[in-house]
């Protein structure tokens, strides 16, 4: 700022009514490389004030028309000229003036005839003066700016966080909703499933069945009805999570029912009927959900299979594992309007200690931190080990182990399983 | 075009008419399979003769693979490109779920390794 002010030359005004005095004042100062304007009297000097620039004034004080007294009360009254510093010259005898223009304001006063030493100094001080107090306003200034600034930012954060505040808000309420919405899911599925009571009245089996949500409530599915002598079996997965995949899984559930119930015995009558109550819901639904579904028929030691779900795992009394793939038994349910062509039905025989086992896909794909998943071949050797435990006791290791190799990673699909053992 | 995370990839190479995937693709849902299906269905429209190499997809959930359905019925209909399957059967859920695939869309071919 210093270097700034000193490379622009200071600028005097010189008011004096005499000529002599104004010339001599100004080549003078011009001498000291100052920039001099001069008035006449005062009038012209209030006007040149008015439109120009100084950092100084040099005034005669007695003038006439308009005096010193009026041009130094005028300077010092206004607020955007006050700041300006005002030397007063005055003669010797007239001492008691200069008193009352500092009363008024004046920095200093000079005596006539001047003398060129005390001139300098006194200018060069009042200009010093002038430049310190122009230094602190720009300093003002700028911290103003910055204080503006500063209050405009917090305004701009201020909103920004009442924004946030809002969203959150908003994402609250949706994630209130959505774990209410999962929370009425969960309820639905497990009040649906068979109860325990239900298969301890099965007499020739020993069935448990065991289903586990995932945090986000995927869409598995099981059943076990008697019928005519027969038992039923279903087990299904629908795609996907949360209340879509849940209302599939209760449809597919009743649809189940009523063909059992009805006596539907045709496999590909009775998967072509669900396949398309599923079709024809979820385009009403507008939902690309869609189920696997295998049921299991089991009458006298024959178990019938139809329609396509991950494999049936028979383990033998004496822990021989044998696989009974579905994949040519049926076809996703929910794809295509029509699956008559991809149904078919196989059957296994079941002796006294074996085991059947039929699972959803949330159990071997079951992935721990490593992204390891727990894996088909883990679940027949334990299968296998385990094989003259009872059904629950069977379900209950499997779960169990599964749950070891997640850890504590989050349970991304359902867990079920079905046991089923010939007594 | 490529979608790129820490647990997969996906990309078309338009020199082969191929995308390819890798890794583990677990999206929950079909919305979130969106941008995948959107990546598929912007490859085929160049190319009448369309493959997708899912050898180096370790795991697709039961959403992407109704994705992969929704799709390969979608090629089904326009009924004029020729669509192959590039899986592995080393991996679980392709030597199932290809199969269906092809029940959707008789005339696709499925090359396994």
């Amino acid at each position: 700022m210093n270097s700034k002010y000193a490379s622009i030359p200071a600028s005097i005004l010189v008011v004096d009514d005499v000529e002599a005095n104004r010339d001599l004042l100004s080549r003078r100062l011009e001498r000291q490389g100052y920039l001099v304007t001069v008035a006449e009297d005062g009038r012209q000097a209030i006007a040149l004030v008015q439109s120009q620039h100084f950092d100084l004034i040099l005034c005669d004080i007695f003038m006439p028309e308009v005096d010193g007294y009026e041009v130094l009360a005028y300077v010092k009254t206004d607020p955007s000229l006050r700041h300006i510093p005002v030397i007063v010259v005055t003669a010797l005898n007239e001492v008691e003036s200069v008193v009352r223009c500092i009363e008024l304001g004046a920095e200093d006063y000079l005596l006539k005839p001047f003398n060129p030493t005390i001139l300098k100094a006194r200018v060069n001080a009042c200009l010093e003066k002038k430049r310190w107090h122009d230094q602190e306003q720009a300093y003002l200034k700028q911290l103003q700016a910055e204080q503006a600034t500063v209050e405009e930012r917090t305004r701009q954060l201020a909103q920004a966080n009442a924004e946030i505040l809002a969203l959150n808000d908003r994402l609250k309420a949706e994630n209130f909703r959505l774990s209410a919405e999962l929370d009425v899911t969960r309820r639905l599925q497990q009040m649906i499933l068979p109860r325990q009571s239900e298969l301890e009245q099965i007499s020739e089996l020993d069935i448990a069945g065991f289903m586990e949500p995932a945090d986000e409530v995927g869409g598995d599915y099981y059943d076990v009805v008697q019928h005519d002598g027969k038992i039923k079996i279903a087990i299904g997965d629908v795609t996907g999570h949360g209340l879509e995949s849940g209302v599939v899984m209760i449809m597919a559930q009743a649809a189940v029912r009523t063909l059992i119930a009805n006596g539907e015995a045709d496999p590909i009558k009775f998967l072509n009927t669900i396949n398309r109550v599923i079709y024809d819901n979820t385009r009403r639904m507008r939902s690309h959900k869609n189920m696997t579904l295998v049921l299991l028929e089991y009458e006298a030691g024959v178990l019938k299979l139809s329609g396509q779900h991950e494999e049936l795992i028979i383990i033998r009394a004496d822990g021989k594992v044998e696989l009974i793939d579905t994949i040519d038994l049926g076809f996703p349910l929910g794809l295509e309007p029509e699956i008559s062509s991809f149904v078919a039905e196989t059957q296994v025989q079941l002796k006294s200690g074996d085991m059947a086992v039929l699972y959803t896909d949330g159990i071997t794909e079951a992935m721990n931190i490593q992204k390891e998943q727990y894996g088909a071949e883990r679940l027949y050797t334990l299968l296998s080990q385990h094989r003259q435990r009872s059904a629950t006791e069977v379900y209950q290791m499997v779960i169990e182990d599964v749950r070891q190799h997640i850890g504590n990673e989050k349970l991304f699909d359902d867990l079920t399983l079905v046991v089923l053992k010939q007594k | 075009m490529e979608i790129k995370t820490d647990d997969y990839s996906i990309w078309h190479d338009p020199e082969s008419s191929t995308v390819f995937f890798r890794g583990f693709l677990r999206l929950d849902g079909m919305e979130e399979y969106e941008p995948v299906m959107h990546l598929l269905i912007n490859a085929l429209e160049r190319s009448a003769n369309f493959h997708l190499n899912l050898r180096d997809l370790e795991f697709l959930n039961s959403s992407g693979i109704s994705m992969l359905s929704m799709f390969v019925v979608k090629v089904r209909e326009r009924g004029n490109v020729q669509l192959t399957l590039q899986g592995s059967d080393k991996i679980l859920w392709q030597t199932k779920s290809l199969k269906n695939l092809q029940r959707l869309m008789p005339s696709l071919t499925l090359e396994f390794i």
